[in-house]
């Protein structure tokens, strides 16, 4: 065959089925790349903000003050809410007269359990994404392929002669998709195993730190209840 | 806003490098084109040759009769009584003792008369051998479109031949084959087969496989090359 197979030829070629299929993958693709950026920028931030606020935590600023500046703030990153949400809690409940020292760890405690589930929830959007991108497209991909084949050797059958040229164009034409669904299914799948690793080491340290936290806040209540 | 800010970034960085993926395969993407020679049957004729050969001798023979062009018309008529103008020249020219002038002037006519004796002989020989050729041109004209089609009923053969795999190149197999007027096969048998049993058999198996040929529609060439004809059938030339 003298005319050469560009591959713009071949989606153009393949049946409605096929380029639907294909169109699919390749807006999958997209939507998982944009989501892999996304994921990627945001950790990467997450990740110096947590070290930022750990040095300045560790600094041995005085805590009442630096938990007014951060509520002054606009925007607060994830690390820098669990603070804010159980100082907040601690300063309002040793406020009132007569609380328990333990009644007000607990609600210290609890104010920070929901940031950190806030936070938890922040980190892994789009990672349920990513995991279905990487587990169905090769699937999608192959039910591409399987119909593509399926139809060249289709009106395979109805030809007398049979030619491997008669073939070979829809074969290659099908087997697009099962790459493209390779294509998307690849980067997905490595991207949401590496995520989902970097979020839980950023929640773990959430986490470690809110115990931190709360040993100091207990400290706090316990010293503020021998002085009454 | 913040959607813009938090996805505005990714979203170009995505579609960017998709956009490069895709220029990359395609001016990556390029097969080599291979070319896959094929032999193919190409059928020879040289009539034009015979022909050319033929016309030849027939400028020379003109040449003389352009001499002799004021006697043309008495050509016609004396040719009728042939035999005695014959026998008159012959007297003629005998007579030794005439003068050269005469003799001359006597054998003159007799010339045209002899051309002119071997011209009709040699038209009609033209003409025979024209014919003849023609004929010879329609038969080999029959002969390339039989040829055309017996190529077609080896290849479509071929193409339903089952190897056994005790068949060896330089194996030959004559079959017989009867068709009917559709192309469609009426028997098959074994005229000479090879040593293996096997490979006649799939030679026959390959005939009766195929069902029906293409054969000429006319029924003259149908009749003459195909209603029962030998197949040589000889797999050494399938190894392309």
């Amino acid at each position: 065959m003298p005319e050469q197979l560009s591959i713009v030829e071949l989606i153009l070629n393949a049946s409605l089925v096929v380029q639907v299929v294909m169109a699919s993958l390749g807006l999958a693709s997209i939507i998982s790349w944009g989501m892999i950026f996304q994921r990627w920028f945001y950790l990467r931030s997450v990740v110096a903000s947590v070290d930022e606020f750990e040095d300045h935590f560790w600094s041995g600023i005085d805590l009442q003050k630096f938990a007014k500046e951060l509520e002054e703030r606009v925007e607060l990153t994830g690390i820098e809410q669990i603070f804010v949400a159980g100082f907040r809690e601690f300063r309002r409940l040793s406020d009132q007269s007569g609380a328990e020292p333990e009644s007000i760890m607990h609600g210290a405690q609890r104010a920070m359990r929901v940031a950190l589930t806030r936070e938890e929830e922040q980190l892994e959007t789009h990672l349920p994404f990513l995991a279905t991108v990487g587990s169905t497209s090769p699937y999608v991909g192959l039910f591409g392929t399987v119909w593509g084949i399926m139809n060249s050797f289709r009106s395979l059958a109805n030809m007398s002669q049979a030619t491997l040229a008669s073939v070979a164009p829809g074969i290659s034409e099908a087997l697009v998709a099962t790459a493209m669904g390779l294509f998307a299914a690849i980067p997905a799948v490595i991207a949401f195993n590496r995520f989902s690793s970097r979020v839980d080491v950023v929640i773990k340290r959430y986490e470690a730190f809110s115990d931190e936290l709360t040993t100091i806040l207990y400290r706090a209540a316990h010293s503020r209840g021998q002085n009454k | 806003m913040w959607v813009l800010r938090q996805y505005g970034a990714p979203a170009i960085l995505a579609i960017c490098l998709h956009v490069v993926a895709f220029l990359g395969l395609q001016t990556v993407w390029s097969p080599e084109y291979r070319e896959f020679t094929v032999p193919k049957a190409e059928i020879v004729t040289s009539q034009l040759l015979v022909l050319e050969h033929t016309k030849v001798p027939r400028p020379p023979i003109p040449e003389p009769k352009k001499n002799l062009a004021p006697k043309s018309p008495t050509i016609q008529p004396r040719s009728l009584d042939d035999s005695e103008t014959k026998k008159d020249s012959l007297a003629k020219t005998e007579n030794s003792s005439f003068p050269s002038e005469v003799s001359a002037f006597d054998t003159e006519p007799e010339m045209p008369e002899l051309d002119d004796f071997a011209r009709t002989s040699f038209a009609e020989a033209l003409e025979q051998e024209i014919s003849a050729v023609r004929q010879d041109k329609i038969t080999k004209e029959v002969e390339e479109i039989a040829a055309g089609f017996r190529y077609g009923i080896y290849k479509k053969v071929v193409a339903n031949w089952s190897r056994p795999p005790s068949a060896r190149n330089g194996m030959v197999a004559k079959l017989l084959v009867e068709l009917i007027p559709t192309g469609e096969v009426l028997g098959v048998t074994v005229l000479e087969g090879s040593d293996n049993i096997a490979f006649n058999q799939s030679a026959e198996a390959a005939v009766r496989k195929s069902r029906r040929f293409e054969v000429p529609q006319q029924p003259r060439i149908f009749e003459a090359h195909f209603r029962r004809f030998t197949l040589l059938f000889k797999p050494e030339d399938l190894i392309y």
